[in-house]
């Protein structure tokens, strides 16, 4: 063994990384590994089935198989052994060494270590090491000391994969069978194949369970393969050996010698001479028991159509004929021709009763009566959250319809029209009135308010001018004269023009009039104001 | 795989054997809720099948998606054989890959039992099976069999010699598993670098141990 050789990229593993370590060997070499095993193991299958054919025994045929898989295993781990070394072996090399290759340990594995659980891990201990005795034991030991719980699983899983997918190979076969006619197949197959199953239907399934386990049982070998390998660099630290060789080469500065001697070695240990292939044909047995006839003989029962003598016999009373037994043979044959009495099968669809909703659901003893009352309480109150959710769900819908729903938000406002403008002139008189409250009194009292509070509003803004002493600017708004007002500073007006110029604002802008006493009270504030004014001026 | 940083990362994706076994766990542990609730909930009458139907649809459908997006790419089966979900760069799985990932789960199912699942698993280089494939996704081994250095320890011992780091690697990787190693095979590796130890046997084997000690910076 040169650990030079290796073609895997070699590093301590966990024992479920070796085993897809494994699986990547067997994708690796997966040409040379199922051509040669189809090559040896399919001639061995069909051999046992004919055999089992012929001696109705097709089941034991497929269970001869399945106990004789240690010694297919051979096939993947006699590849996969010499690949991981750099000289993986050609399909005819292959099934060359299954004659001669690895059958000293084959007895001990098809007899009391067939049903092992490890076997992926300790079969390569037998098929590459070839140890005997208490040497054997030990080494298993060893090997198996960190990995047979992996490989035991492995193993588990296997079998299940296997079982899995043979099922699988079957369903995929249902699946493209029509829906329509999906029950009457069934049918047919339950009846025709599973309860009584033909020879043919047996030998397919074994074909079946054929197929399965050639996709799994290398992908297995390789997993056990792959355990071994991870053990043995554990072990015997084969990464660090490689990367020592490496690092002494480059010191040394010189290519070593060993590889050349290696290189001769292997050369010598080339597979033996051909031996005859295995004597399967004498499994062959010549006399041809013929055990599987009896067909069992179909009995067609006669489709007789039931004639109604009562009522002849009634309708032409004395009259009736009876007739003989060659017309009435005839009448017969008359009535099951299909032409006169011809079947037609309609389907249709009935429904069936419903199951009675009212009936209550019973629990499983009177004790227990208080949970089914729980459980009704519980329904209620789930219903009745329900339904709060779908309100609570309606009332945000509506309120957020604008940003949820802006495209139905959009529709309605282009129905909604604005509201009409309501237009007002407004007669300016070329000067105030002297009496101010007065005007204003009247004005209001003859309903035109807004007229009334405009001409208050007016007379305000001449009076701040006169304060400030400067005219307002041309177009000023309501706000801008409250700005000027500031400029009055302790002035007590500019309370007063503040309260009138916000009434104004609500009678323009919203509708909105103040009372009779809450304007009574600013004209009494406004006539106040003048006389304070006036006598301050005195 | 390299991050921007150029530092090179190895997933190494998992396959069908330890998934199968991450699964099995998993079922096994979504089969006992299920079971629990239908017990306790089989005594609530209709609205105990309710709530029994919508614990059945989480445990089947959510659990995954769940434990893969909040737990790490984890549920407690991959947590337990010591798996991931990661998308294939190597970042941690989404909501969108993993809600794929796991509605594809009825692809792989068929024809029974996860039957196109495994063969494209066994198939597939990295082991993925449909569902990963669409959602772009790997399952990848998380723990890894180095541990803490258990290299012994020995007085350091100078190296003769520059070494750089993937040989000084070696070399710290025979300490930490000298202890695995029987005597003679220590010895055997040991005396694959005289030109390093300067001697042969149990002496190599102890410098060797001395330079890995240097090299972990351990005096």
């Amino acid at each position: 063994m040169r650990v030079e050789g290796l073609t895997v990229a070699l590093r301590p593993r966990s024992s479920w990384e070796a085993t897809d370590l494994g699986f990547a060997l067997v994708r690796r070499h997966a040409g040379t590994i199922w051509r040669s095993w189809v090559l040896v193991t399919l001639p061995v299958f069909l051999l046992l089935n004919l055999a089992g054919a012929l001696l109705d025994l097709v089941g034991l045929a497929v269970l001869v198989f399945w106990w004789l898989k240690p010694v297919f295993d051979r096939v993947p781990l006699f590849i996969l052994s010499r690949a991981v070394f750099g000289a993986a072996p050609s399909v005819a090399e292959t099934v060359r060494a299954q004659a001669s290759w690895g059958w000293r340990s084959m007895l001990p594995w098809l007899t009391w270590r067939r049903l092992h659980p490890a076997r992926g891990l300790v079969l390569p201990v037998d098929l590459l090491e070839g140890l005997k005795g208490p040497r054997r034991s030990e080494r298993v030991r060893v090997l198996q000391r960190a990995a047979s719980g992996t490989s035991a699983l492995t193993t588990l899983v296997a079998v299940n994969m296997e079982t899995m997918l043979s099922f699988s190979i079957v369903a995929l076969a249902v699946m493209f069978v029509p829906i329509e006619f999906l029950s009457v197949a069934s049918k047919a197959v339950w009846e025709d194949l599973l309860l009584d199953m033909p020879l043919w239907a047996r030998l397919l399934q074994n074909l079946c369970y054929w197929i399965a386990m050639s996709v799994i049982e290398p992908f297995f070998v390789g997993a056990g393969f792959g355990l071994y390998l991870n053990r043995r660099t554990q072990l015997e630290a084969w990464d660090v050996e490689l990367a020592f060789r490496r690092l002494a080469a480059r010191l040394a500065g010189t290519v070593p010698l060993l590889v050349l001697a290696a290189g001769l070695l292997l050369a010598t240990a080339l597979p033996g001479p051909l031996r005859a292939a295995e004597a399967e044909t004498a499994k062959e047995t010549p006399e041809q028991q013929d055990k599987v006839g009896g067909v069992a003989a179909e009995t067609v029962e006669e489709d007789t159509a039931g004639a109604a003598p009562d009522s002849l016999q009634r309708i032409f009373a004395g009259e009736y004929y009876e007739g003989d037994a060659e017309f009435r043979a005839a009448v017969d044959k008359a009535y099951a021709d299909p032409d006169l009495s011809p079947k037609t099968t309609v389907t249709t669809w009935e429904r069936i009763a419903p199951p009675d909703p009212s009936e209550p659901f019973k629990p499983v003893s009177p004790s227990l009566q208080w949970i089914q009352t729980v459980g009704q309480g519980m329904a209620f109150v789930a219903e009745n959250i329900l339904w709060v959710l779908v309100a609570v769900l309606l009332v945000l819908i509506v309120r957020y319809h604008r940003l949820w729903l802006s495209w139905v938000g959009d529709r309605f406002e282009r129905e909604r029209q604005p509201d009409p403008l309501q237009e007002h002139a407004i007669a300016l008189p070329d000067r105030l009135p002297d009496d101010l409250p007065g005007a204003v009194r009247t004005l209001w009292r003859q309903g035109q308010q807004r007229a009334a509070l405009a001409l208050l509003y007016r007379a305000a803004v001449l009076r701040l001018d006169e304060r400030l002493g400067t005219p307002a600017p041309p177009g000023a708004t309501e706000s801008e004269c409250l700005r000027r007002a500031r400029r009055l500073g302790e002035d007590a007006y500019a309370g007063l023009f503040a309260r009138i110029v916000r009434c104004w604002q609500a009678a323009a802008y919203a509708r909105r009039l103040p009372s009779a006493a809450e304007l009574e009270n600013l004209l009494t504030a406004w006539t106040e104001a003048r006389t304070e004014a006036r006598s301050v001026v005195a | 795989m390299e991050t921007p940083e150029g530092i090179a990362l190895r997933l190494r994706a998992a396959g069908a054997l330890p998934r199968a076994c991450a699964w099995a766990i998993d079922f096994a542990i979504r089969l006992a809720v299920v079971w629990i609730c239908a017990i306790v909930l089989a005594l609530l009458g209709s609205a105990g099948m309710g709530l029994y139907l919508i614990v059945l649809f989480c445990v089947f459908w959510v659990y995954p998606v769940l434990f893969e997006v909040l737990r790490d790419g984890q549920t407690l089966g991959k947590r337990a054989l010591g798996l991931r979900v990661v998308n294939a760069n190597g970042t941690p799985v989404g909501w969108v890959a993993s809600v794929v990932r796991n509605l594809m789960r009825t692809v792989d199912m068929l024809p029974l039992m996860y039957g196109f699942g495994l063969v494209a698993s066994l198939a597939d280089t990295h082991s993925r099976r449909f569902g990963d494939m669409v959602a772009g996704t790997l399952v990848i081994h998380v723990e890894n069999p180095h541990g803490h250095s258990s290299a012994p320890q020995v007085p350091a011992v100078p190296t003769p010699i520059p070494l750089p780091a993937a040989e000084q690697a070696a070399i710290v990787a025979f300490a930490e598993r000298a202890r695995l190693l029987t005597p003679e095979r220590q010895q055997e590796l040991a005396n694959l670098l005289p030109q390093l130890t300067q001697a042969r046997g149990a002496v190599a084997v102890q410098r060797l141990l001395g330079l890995a000690n240097s090299f972990l910076g351990r005096r």
